[in-house]
């Protein structure tokens, strides 16, 4: 393809960049070695002779290799001689962005005869209203005499000297009129000619062209779209903690962590180049969308556990294969693009490339696919997509029992021959939810990037209206995903508590709590399990009210009472000697041989540096490296896993109440405060997965069945 | 860790004075080490050598270009002067007129009447000043939402405007947590690499190789070039040798990935084979420079998973996350006690094998078909399974093995190791046995209790934010030595105080029980530590009493600065050890 030979040019520039600020090191190196092997007074005799040849020549090739890297380097590093003339209008992504994005639904060649087609460049320079040949979309150089210009022009600012319309003919939904940034495009471009943004062949590099945006696939699939939007792929760039966690991390490795995470939660912005310490308020807008519909949709191979390092197909979306789990492929005369069935779309390997997620130094910090791949649901032959993508969250669905419907909306007679298929649902509920402020997740308004929208008095009566609905439409989407999350979170697991219903004072007493999987695909909590938690609560309370037994309960941060509180740490208060907690904290060997878990996955134990680089061991095979790991502690699928907790009972005779919880949180408050984000933690929720509540009637000495019946009928009268 | 507290201001020290006060402490530890090995050459710490603290000022960066560009947006729209103003029609069905008049914008502008047809610069505009909207007829069942502030202030602030969110001076933000944040433009320098960058921004590029079977998974090639180079210096005396040397070592990683699960790896000593340290010139007697150098690659193997090269599709019965190795690669059981050794072999493997209610059980079949350097024979052999379970917190090893060596020195090791946490406590236990080896030194075993304890500071002095401190004692009978520590470095390991980590080397030769106990240290966010460490133990009635000291330092983004110093005292001169080893280490 062309990119990739761009990508060459561009990608050996930088090296040349590298080899210049290594040329010391490599000439102390050259130095060194060559002394060492060659120059000091060392054991050179006879025996050796055949030895130190073969240094000799090993080392002229390395001088030779290195050398030929580095002139080769320098010599490609010319910038490339543009021979050719070729049409550059920086005008042209915005027009694109909006044409694709607010028109294009509507404005396709099949849709109506009577509108004209923007699908491409060629068909909009070339469209004309109603058929008239004097009447063109686009009048080049003349953006007042341009249809496209008179229809879209509106009075933005809400200038009261302006003469141009309070409201724009297109595009039809207010909220998608146009901004004045876009509105200056458009007249811009229009008047400088109407040119296409195309770069000479000779630095062919990706841009945002390459890649349609959810919006654009959203005015045929607005089901999809909607479903979609909510989810934790749209947000997984979004997220303000995983920006922090990521920015964290770089620091901490010096940078070498690279585009480890952020592969895979925004693969279009590092396929655009996008590096891992752009801030997400630098990033492109089709980077923010996350894991978008092209990330899956464009996949061609197989790359079973890659870690996200899985190759997008890029082009322009009305010539570029769409890859779906349809056997009918959909045909060009119904919609906007080619499209291919691809099998492997609907298998669990297919969801693996990235739910399978292995340190290039061998950690295994997150493995969904793995557990799947041992699990009972594999060998009942049970897929991700079956239980993720049907529409109740985390319950196996067949294809065959998926609702039927129109996959996509098509405008127009064409629309007609679109054929019900069965539909999957793309929330694709988990844990997380967003921590945004709900005017900018899961929907955002152009006009937002242009004008500061925190001060409502200073915008204008559109812009406030359209933030309201803007507002009202995004808490309605969350309000449904927070309904989809807790339908997989409640699906997760139950509890059974056993204890004894009477006791005497002073004695003990032991109440067992098991929690019990109802996954059948992995572990439960999996994904991010080094910092998901799954605990039980237990309280025992005396009739008075007292707290007689406590475990679960949290500290003054909110963490949980473990290694990981710092009011445990610091002495403050005492650990939680029964926490039940199915947690897999990271986990680092120490300098002197021991392990010590650690909140964030870098240990300092035994190197205050952590470069990240392949591993030089076997990490794989031994199932972790050396020196790190993750304590696993998440419960099995369909297993279950349980506490005893030993209670001393007062004597204070009574009614007793026992109240145990199952309890989910995604992330625990002290990870916020070591990435920096401790004012994200008022936003962590806890999920009451199951509970139970229950009485231990206590008695002096012990109760026999009649007392004890006695007891409680009178407490029950009382 | 990030500290949790202000640290210096709680006890009346400025951040210079704590930071001169750690210098201090070190260079004293460091004069003490070194008095005790009897060192002449000086090697100080200057308080110069202390970098800035660089993550404030990142983090002080971030806070000012945050609201620097949001005073910059405020600024910019109270600057902007107030636009004329005149009634206007909207087109909106049954709104005639918006009503406004001219009157009530308070400044008029010059100029304005001949301004554009339109105008795009950004909202230079007043409140109330717009032509309004038709009242939504839906306004009022519509569902109330919360003030716009409110939400803000609940979410940390806007996140479209400011790296990270503009936070909103939320309280408590910055005492205490450090922002640990490299500029956005910050380029981490890349190992040698073809076909692919390493962890790099750029698109994946698919390869038309694919692997076998029906799955047919494709390749993406990558090679990564990186290594280390080291220069150290160490002075050493045991009983009456004394050696001072200086030297250096590289380490050079070749790393052929093909696809997520399979690769080629070999690694290069060139100035130091195998675990010799690297090589050295001696100041003292034997003098002369000590050449280990080497073109032999010291470690070689190729990994993978079976489902990933043979394909086996969809097929329920297949067996899938198998792993497997082979070729020449280091083999750790039990924390490098029972064995640490370079081995040539393979393995196989299964991780996350369901089994009870076990959160995680990795299996491994070993054969180490030679090199295994035991101490009976350098050429043994060893075969044996090894697995590793998680449950409920804990850590289980379980091993067993057994080494074929000539002279009738065939010998079975079994282990069983549990490591636990209670809380920020953490105690593993280790039973290692051994029996066979008529011809050596016969049975033997080692059993060990290795804790230790982590304790924050709510006073941190000298910044030092909290310590690890840790406990290992242990009881090896005269019969144990570990399956072979052929991986471990002679030249460092010289001056580890704690005698377990002798015991991994070298046979026990007498009953042993020792014990080691001491503190690690950890400052300016674990750029640095420091660990003071004492050790006792009795090997077959002699007493031998030990002080350790290690010092770590982050010198750059890639390089570090290591010291180590010893000191061993006993009755008997052949076990008392002085020495100093100071090294520097570049990562490429």
């Amino acid at each position: 393809m062309d990119y990739v030979s761009a990508i060459r040019v561009l990608k050996v520039g930088r090296s040349v960049a590298h080899v210049r600020d290594c040329r010391p090191a490599a000439n102390l190196f050259t130095k060194l070695v060559c002394r060492s092997w060659f120059d000091w007074p060392g054991r050179h005799d006879r025996a050796t002779r055949p030895v130190t040849n073969l240094r000799y020549i090993l080392a002229t090739l390395g001088i030779l290799v290195l050398a030929g890297w580095m002139m080769t380097g320098a010599a490609i590093a010319v910038p490339p001689i543009i021979s050719e003339p070729h049409p550059y209008d920086p005008d042209w992504p915005t027009v694109h962005w909006v044409l694709s994005t607010k028109c294009r639904g509507c404005h396709t060649p099949q849709s109506d005869k009577e509108r004209a087609d923007f699908t491409t460049y060629a068909t909009l320079m070339q469209a004309f209203v109603d058929g008239d040949a004097d009447s063109p979309v686009v009048r080049v150089g003349d953006p007042e005499d341009s249809y496209l210009w008179q229809y879209v022009s509106w009075n933005a600012h809400g200038d009261p000297q302006s003469d141009l319309p309070d409201m724009p003919e297109m595009p039809p939904d207010q909220a998608n009129w146009l901004t004045p940034s876009q509105l200056q495009s458009v007249y811009r471009w229009i008047q400088n000619g109407a040119h296409q943004f195309k770069s000479p062949r000779t630095c062919r590099t990706l841009t945002e062209l390459d890649f349609p945006s959810a919006q654009v696939c959203a005015q045929c699939h607005p089901k999809q779209f909607e479903e979609w939007s909510r989810s934790m792929h749209a947000y997984a760039q979004h997220s303000p903690v995983f920006e922090a966690f990521n920015l964290a991390l770089v620091e901490r490795t010096g940078g070498t962590i690279g585009t480890f995470c952020t592969r895979c939660h925004t693969e279009i912005g590092t396929a655009l180049g996008e590096n891992e310490s752009l801030r997400n308020v630098q990033r492109s807008r089709l980077s923010l969308e996350g894991i978008t519909c092209v990330v899956c949709h464009r996949r061609s191979t197989a790359h079973y556990k890659s870690s996200g390092r899985t190759p997008m197909i890029p082009g322009p979306l009305e010539s570029t294969c769409m890859f779906g789990p349809f056997e009918t492929e959909g045909s060009m005369e119904a919609g906007g693009h080619p499209s291919k069935h691809r099998p492997y779309i609907k298998n669990s390997q297919f969801c693996g490339e990235c739910h399978d997620v292995v340190a290039p130094n061998g950690v295994r910090n997150e493995e969904a696919f793995s557990e799947w791949q041992q699990s009972p649901a594999a060998k009942a032959g049970i897929t991700c997509q079956n239980c993720h993508m049907g529409p109740v969250q985390g319950v196996a669905i067949a294809d065959c029992d998926r609702p039927l419907g129109y996959a996509a909306v098509v405008p127009g007679p064409e629309g007609k021959k679109l054929k019900l298929r069965p539909l999957s649902d793309h929330s694709f509920a988990g844990p997380d939810y967003s921590m945004l402020p709900d005017t900018e997740f899961p929907f955002k308004l152009d006009w937002m990037y242009e004008t500061d929208y925190r001060d409502p008095d200073k915008l204008t009566p559109y812009q406030q209206k359209t933030l309201r609905d803007l507002r009202r439409r995004n808490r309605a989407s969350l309000a449904i995903a927070r309904d989809k999350r807790f339908e997989v979170l409640g699906n997760a697991a139950r509890i059974l508590v056993s204890h004894p219903n009477s006791a005497a004072c002073g004695s003990r007493i032991k109440i067992r709590v098991d929690v019990q999987s109802r996954f059948p695909g992995h572990n439960f909590p999996t994904g991010f399990m080094a910092e998901r938690q799954v605990w039980l609560g237990v309280e025992l309370r005396d009739p008075r009210g007292a707290i007689v037994f406590a475990s679960g309960d949290l500290d003054h941060n909110t963490d949980l009472r473990d290694e990981h509180s710092h009011e445990v740490l610091t002495g403050q208060i005492g650990y939680d000697r029964y926490l039940f907690n199915l947690q897999s904290p990271f986990t680092g060997l120490t300098h002197k041989g021991t392990e010590r878990t650690l909140v964030l996955p870098v240990n300092r134990h035994l190197d205050p540096l952590n470069v990240l680089r392949p591993a030089v061991e076997p990490a794989m095979s031994f199932g972790r490296p050396s020196s790190f790991r993750l304590a696993k502690g998440s419960l099995p699928p369909l297993k279950t896993l349980g506490q005893t907790y030993p209670v001393r009972i007062p004597h204070i005779p009574g009614r007793y109440s026992l109240n145990v919880r199952l309890n989910f949180r995604n992330l625990p408050p002290t990870l916020l405060d070591h990435i920096g984000v401790p004012h994200l933690k008022k936003q962590l929720e806890i999920v009451e997965l199951d509970r139970y509540c229950g009485e231990i009637v206590v008695g002096e000495g012990t109760l026999s069945p009649s007392v004890f019946m006695r007891m409680r009928g009178w407490q029950g009268d009382e | 860790m990030t500290s949790r507290r202000r640290l210096t201001a709680s006890i009346g020290v400025t951040g210079m004075q704590a930071r001169a006060a750690w210098n201090l402490s070190v260079a004293l530890a460091m004069a003490m080490a070194m008095a005790m090995a009897g060192v002449v050459h000086a090697v100080g710490v200057s308080a110069e050598s202390w970098r800035p603290d660089t993550q404030s000022e990142f983090q002080t960066d971030a806070r000012t270009v945050a609201r620097t560009s949001q005073a910059k947006l405020v600024g910019e729209l109270l600057s902007r002067p107030p636009r004329r103003s005149d009634p206007r029609v909207a087109r909106f069905p049954g709104v005639e007129s918006t009503g406004f008049r001219q009157e009530e914008v308070g400044q008029e502008e010059v100029g304005l009447a001949n301004a554009n047809r339109f105008s795009f610069e950004p909202n230079g505009i007043l409140a109330n000043r717009f032509p309004a909207l038709p009242p939504d007829p839906y306004e009022d069942v519509k569902a109330a939402l919360p003030d716009l502030q409110d939400e803000l202030w609940q979410h940390g602030g806007s996140y479209l405007y400011a790296a990270e969110g503009d936070r909103l001076d939320w309280p408590g933000h910055g005492e205490g947590h450090d922002l640990l944040r490299l500029p956005a433009d910050w380029q981490a320098p890349e190992p040698l690499t073809a076909f692919a960058d390493f962890m790099g921004a750029d698109p994946i590029r698919s390869s038309p190789l694919t692997w076998l079977g029906p799955g047919e998974y494709n390749l993406e090639p990558r090679f990564v070039g990186y290594g280390s180079y080291e220069i150290f210096g160490f002075a050493f005396q045991q009983s009456d040798t004394r050696r001072d040397a200086i030297g250096q070592q590289l380490l050079v990683d070749l790393d052929l990935r093909l696809t997520g699960t399979e690769r080629f790896h070999v690694q290069f000593r060139p100035l130091g084979r195998r675990n010799t340290g690297g090589s050295y010139y001696q100041f003292s007697e034997p003098e002369g420079y000590l050449d280990n150098a080497t073109a032999e690659p010291d470690r070689y193997w190729f990994e993978g998973e079976l489902h990933s090269l043979l394909g086996w599709g969809n097929d329920r019965m297949a067996s899938r996350n198998t792993n497997f190795v082979i070729g020449k690669f280091p083999f750790r059981l039990h924390n490098s006690l029972m064995m640490n050794d370079d081995i040539v072999g393979g393995v196989i493997g299964q991780n996350n094998v369901p089994f009870w209610n076990t959160s995680n059980l990795n299996v491994q079949l070993f054969a180490g078909i030679n090199d295994v350097d035991s101490f009976a024979f350098v050429e043994s052999q060893a075969y044996g399974a090894h697995g590793t379970l998680d449950y409920r917190q804990a850590f289980f090893e379980a091993t067993y093995a057994y080494v074929q060596s000539d002279f009738d020195r065939d010998a079975h090791y079994a282990g069983l190791s549990r490591t636990k946490f209670y809380g920020p406590t953490s105690v593993a236990i280790r039973g290692l046995f051994k029996w066979g080896d008529r011809g050596g030194t016969g049975s033997g075993q080692l059993l060990t209790v290795e804790t230790n304890r982590t304790r924050a500071f709510q006073r941190p002095l000298c910044g030092v934010n909290y310590g690890v401190f840790f406990c290992n004692a242990f009881w090896a009978t005269e019969g144990w030595n570990s399956i072979a520590g052929g991986n471990l470095n002679r030249l460092r390991t010289a001056f580890e105080v704690d005698p377990l980590v002798r015991l991994a080397i070298t046979p026990a030769g007498q009953e042993t029980v020792g014990v080691a106990l001491g503190v690690q240290l950890f400052r300016n966010h674990e750029d640095e530590f420091l660990v003071p460490e004492l050790a006792w133990e009795s090997r077959g009635g002699d007493s031998v009493a030990g002080a350790g000291l290690r010092y770590q330092k982050k010198t750059s983004a890639r390089s570090n600065l290591e010291i180590l110093g010893i000191a061993n005292w006993s009755e008997n001169d052949v076990y008392e050890r002085n020495g100093i080893f100071v090294s520097h280490r570049w990562l490429f």
